[in-house]
C-alpha cells in the first residue's frame, strides 16, 4: 500500500489540455503560467502538428510578488488575437493562480467587452484542485459544451465526454443513424459553427462521468435532455441504458442480437487464442476496463492481473464487475512507488501475456498489447468486441514497446 | 512582447533540471506537487525513466495542505518509502505552489531526514527558472553532501554537468574519447555516468571539466573546498582536448549564430573559427522569443535546435542541433554529433545544413 507518494508509469498515450483544446475548432489557447508548466502543452502541440494553436505568457516570480499579471494578460491576448485570429480564446491559468489572488474577471470582462464576437473561456490547468468541486477535466468538458448554441431542433444526438468519436460499428450509434439521427461529436466538427450547432441536437449521450455537469448545464441552458451511458462498458448496464435512449427519443428499440453474437464470437476466438496465455488489463485502456475484464473472466479467459493507479480503491464498491475482478485477479496499484522497484526486479515479467493497456504491457515486458484511451468513445457490445479483437490481433504480432507520447488518437 | 511565446516551447524548468541530475543515483526523488509537474518531467524531460526503475514520485500535494502548511504527509511519505524501499538518499524538489506559498523545504527535508534516517536534499525549485538553475543546485548539493577528501590522482579528470538535457550519449562519448587520447583518464561524468560512490570520490580528480553550465556551482565548490581546479569546456576536437582552452569566445556580430547550451556553443564557435574561419555569435537560451528572432534574422548561418527554425529568415543555412532541454525527444532521430562532424570535416559546414 502506498503511503502518500505517487509513482507515474513512464508510458501511455493520455491526453492533456493541448489535445483537449484542439477539439474546439478555430480556437487558440493562451497559457498564463510559469513557463515550465506550459512545456508539455507546446511539445504536445508540436508532436501533433498544431503549434499555431498555443501560446504562453510566462508568469515570473517577480509577477507573483508584485502583482499586476492581469494587466499583462490583456495586451498578450490582444497580440494573440492579432496574430492568429481565433474565434475562441482559452485563457488558462495554473495551480498558483488562486494562491496569488489572480482576478480573472478583470481581464475576461475587458477582453469580452472589446471583442464581443470572440468567446473567451476561463480555462484552468490546476491539478492541485483535482479533488475540488470543479476538477480541470470537468471544467474542460463544461467549457467545450458552453460553446453550443440552440439554433433549431435537429434530428441529431450528441456524444459528449469522450475525446474520440464512437465508431460507426457501435450498435447504438448505428441504430440511431438507421433511425435518421445524425450522431455528433466535437472531434467531428470542422468549424466552430458546427460545434455551436450541437446545441440544436435532441439528446446528449454522456460517455464519461466527467461530462455529467456539462450535460446538466446543457439541459438547463438549452433544454437538451441527456442519458448517462458512462457505465456502458458493462454489458449488463448497456441494454437498459439503450432502452432509455430510445424511449427518450421515441424510436424503436435497438436490435442487439447481431452485435451480441459478434461480440461473443470475438470473445470465443480470444479464449481459444489465449488458452495457454494470460490476459492483463490496466486502467489506461478505457474508462471502466474492469467491466471488460469481468466479461472475459465470465467466459473463461484467464485474466491474471488488473493494474490501476490507486489499486483496489479505484474499483467501485457493490459493482458486480468490479467485485468479480477484485476476487479473481491480482490487483496492482500502479501509483505505488514500489512499482518502480518491482519493475526493476522483473516482478511482473510475462512476455507472452496479452495486455489491454500500455501500463500492463510495460510492467509485464509484453509486446502483445492493445493501446486504449480512458476517454475513448467505445462502449457496449462493440466496445467489448473491439477490445477482444485487438487482443486477438496482438497475440499474433509483436508491437514496439509502449511509448510515452501523449495524445493517442488526437488528429486535430 | 515581453514574456509571450508563440513559437518556441519553454525550456525544461529548474525542477526538471534538478530531477534530471538526480535520476541516475538511486535516490527517492519527490516532486512536491499535485502530479502535473511530475507529468511534465516524465513525458518530456526524462528519457531514461522507461525501464530504469528509478524512484521518481509526486507528493500528491493538495490545495488544503498547501494552504494550511501541512507538511506531515510529505515527511511521512518519505519516511515510509525509506523504510520500505531503502533508497540511498531522498530529495524534495520544489514546484510553483510551494514557491509562492513560501514553504520551508529545507526545514521539511531536515524533519524528513530525522524521521527517515537517510540524507534528504531540499531543492527549492520554483518552475519559474530554467533547468540549469535546478540542475546546478542539485549537483552542488550532491557534492556538498557526499564528496569526501581524497588524494589527487594524476591525469584524471571528472566531467561536471552532464545530463541528457544538454548532452547526447554520442557527444559525451566523443568528448571522453578525445580526453583519453589526450592522456586523461575520465573518472566520471556527473551525473550521467555516475553513482553515489563516484560523487564521494570526486575530489580525487586532478581536474574538473565543466561540460555544461549546470556543473559550474559544483566546480566552484570543489575548487574552494578541495583545491580542484576546473575549466569550462566540452572538448570537441583533439586540439581542444589537448589544450583545454578555446581560441575564440563569443563574437558579437559574427557571421553565424549558435543557439545551444553555452559551453557546447563556445566549443562549437571555437571549432567554426578553427576549421572554417567563421565567427559565431552565441544566442542566450533564455532570450525572449522576439529578441531571439531579431538575432537569428541577422545571420545567414544558424546552428540551433529545429524549434528555432520558424524564427529564421528565408535563405538561412540552418544546421539542426537538437537540444533536449528545448525540444525533448521530438528530433531524437537527428544526432547532434552529425553537425559536429560536419564542422570538423574539411568539406565544411555549408554542406551540412538545409536552406530555409
Amino acid at each position: 500500500m502506498s503511503c502518500g507518494l505517487s509513482y507515474s508509469i513512464p508510458v501511455g498515450g493520455s491526453w492533456n489540455l493541448a489535445h483537449i483544446c484542439a477539439l474546439v475548432p478555430e480556437s487558440h489557447a493562451l497559457f498564463i503560467v510559469p513557463s515550465g508548466c506550459a512545456r508539455i502543452i507546446h511539445l504536445s502541440a508540436a508532436e501533433a502538428g498544431m503549434q499555431e494553436r498555443f501560446s504562453t505568457l510566462a508568469v515570473s516570480e517577480q509577477d507573483t510578488i508584485m502583482g499586476g499579471i492581469e494587466e499583462k494578460i490583456i495586451p498578450a491576448a490582444e497580440e494573440v488575437l492579432r496574430r492568429f485570429q481565433p474565434r475562441v480564446l482559452f485563457l488558462f491559468t495554473s495551480c498558483i493562480a488562486d494562491f496569488i489572488g489572480l482576478d480573472r474577471e478583470v481581464y475576461l470582462s475587458r477582453l469580452q467587452q472589446a471583442h464581443p464576437d470572440i468567446a473567451f473561456l476561463d480555462g484552468r490547468m490546476d491539478p492541485i484542485n483535482r479533488n475540488g468541486k470543479l476538477p480541470p477535466i470537468v471544467r474542460m468538458q463544461d467549457l467545450i459544451c458552453s460553446l453550443m448554441e440552440k439554433a433549431g431542433s435537429d434530428r441529431a444526438v450528441n456524444l459528449i465526454g469522450s475525446f474520440l468519436p464512437t465508431e460507426d460499428s457501435q450498435e447504438l450509434v448505428s441504430h440511431l443513424r438507421a433511425q435518421g439521427y445524425e450522431v455528433r461529436h466535437a472531434a467531428l466538427c470542422r468549424s466552430l459553427d458546427q460545434l455551436k450547432r450541437m446545441g440544436s441536437s435532441s439528446l446528449n449521450l454522456v460517455l464519461h462521468k466527467s461530462a455529467v455537469p456539462a450535460a446538466i448545464q446543457l439541459q438547463q441552458r438549452l433544454g437538451i435532455p441527456w442519458a448517462d451511458l458512462s457505465g456502458c462498458q458493462s454489458i449488463a448496464a448497456a441494454e437498459p441504458a439503450y432502452a432509455e435512449v430510445t424511449r427518450l427519443l421515441g424510436i424503436a428499440p435497438a436490435e442487439l442480437e447481431a452485435p451480441r453474437e459478434a461480440c461473443e464470437r470475438a470473445l470465443s476466438c480470444l479464449k481459444e487464442a489465449a488458452a495457454s496465455r494470460t490476459v492483463a488489463v490496466d486502467d489506461t485502456y478505457c474508462s471502466a476496463p474492469y467491466a471488460l475484464a469481468a466479461e472475459m473472466i465470465r467466459r473463461g479467459i484467464r485474466v491474471s492481473a488488473y493494474f490501476a493507479d490507486g489499486g483496489t480503491e479505484t474499483l467501485p464498491q457493490k459493482d458486480a464487475d468490479a467485485c468479480m475482478v477484485a476476487s479473481m485477479c491480482r490487483i496492482v496499484d500502479t501509483g505505488d512507488p514500489l512499482i518502480a522497484r518491482q519493475y526493476g526486479a522483473d516482478a511482473f515479467r510475462d512476455e507472452q501475456a496479452l495486455c489491454l493497456g500500455d501500463s500492463a504491457a510495460y510492467l509485464l515486458h509484453s509486446r502483445h498489447y492493445a493501446s486504449g484511451l480512458r476517454f475513448s468513445g467505445r462502449f457496449g457490445y462493440d466496445g467489448l468486441r473491439q477490445a477482444a479483437q485487438e487482443l486477438l490481433d496482438s497475440a499474433e504480432r509483436e508491437a514496439d514497446a509502449p511509448s510515452s507520447r501523449p495524445g493517442r488518437g488526437c488528429c486535430a | 512582447m515581453n514574456g509571450l511565446t508563440c513559437v518556441l516551447p519553454p525550456l525544461t524548468p529548474d525542477l526538471g533540471g534538478a530531477a534530471s541530475m538526480l535520476e541516475p543515483l538511486g535516490g527517492l526523488v519527490v516532486f512536491h506537487d499535485a502530479a502535473g509537474c511530475l507529468e511534465n518531467y516524465v513525458v518530456y524531460d526524462e528519457p531514461r525513466l522507461a525501464g530504469s526503475g528509478a524512484l521518481v514520485c509526486s507528493s500528491s500535494l493538495t490545495a488544503i495542505d498547501a494552504i494550511t502548511g501541512n507538511e506531515e504527509p510529505l515527511i511521512a511519505g518519505i519516511a515510509a518509502e525509506a523504510e520500505r524501499l531503502h533508497p540511498s538518499f531522498a530529495a524534495i524538489i520544489g514546484t510553483p505552489v510551494p514557491a509562492v506559498t513560501a514553504m520551508d523545504l529545507e526545514g521539511i527535508a531536515a524533519a524528513a531526514e530525522r524521521k527517515a534516517h537517510l540524507p534528504v536534499l531540499a531543492l527549492s525549485c520554483s518552475g519559474f527558472d530554467p533547468y540549469w538553475q535546478g540542475a546546478g543546485a542539485a549537483l552542488l548539493q550532491l557534492v556538498q553532501r557526499f564528496a569526501e577528501p581524497a588524494a589527487k590522482e594524476a591525469h584524471t579528470v571528472s566531467l561536471l554537468g552532464a545530463t541528457p538535457l544538454d548532452l547526447s550519449d554520442s557527444m559525451l562519448a566523443y568528448s571522453c574519447s578525445l580526453l583519453e587520447q589526450a592522456g586523461w583518464h575520465v573518472r566520471t561524468a556527473a551525473t550521467m555516468h555516475a553513482d553515489i560512490r563516484a560523487l564521494q570520490t570526486l575530489p580525487a580528480a586532478e581536474l574538473n571539466l565543466v561540460v555544461s553550465r549546470t556543473g559550474l556551482p559544483a566546480a566552484e565548490y570543489l575548487q574552494k573546498r578541495f583545491g580542484t581546479p576546473y575549466r569550462c569546456l566540452l572538448p570537441l576536437s583533439p586540439h581542444q582536448a589537448e589544450t583545454l582552452t578555446l581560441r575564440e569566445t563569443q563574437q558579437e556580430d559574427g557571421e553565424a549564430v549558435i543557439a545551444a547550451e553555452p559551453i557546447l556553443a563556445a566549443s562549437l564557435a571555437d571549432l567554426l573559427m578553427e576549421r572554417h574561419g567563421i565567427r559565431a555569435e552565441i544566442l542566450p537560451l533564455d532570450a525572449e522569443e522576439d529578441e531571439a528572432g531579431r538575432i537569428l534574422q541577422k545571420h545567414s548561418l544558424v546552428l540551433a535546435d529545429p524549434m528555432y527554425r520558424p524564427l529564421c529568415r528565408e535563405g538561412t543555412l540552418f544546421c539542426a542541433l537538437p537540444h533536449a532541454a528545448r525540444s525533448s525527444h521530438l528530433f531524437q532521430e537527428m544526432d547532434p554529433m552529425s553537425v559536429i562532424r560536419q564542422i570538423l570535416s574539411l568539406k565544411g559546414i555549408t554542406q551540412g545544413g538545409n536552406r530555409i
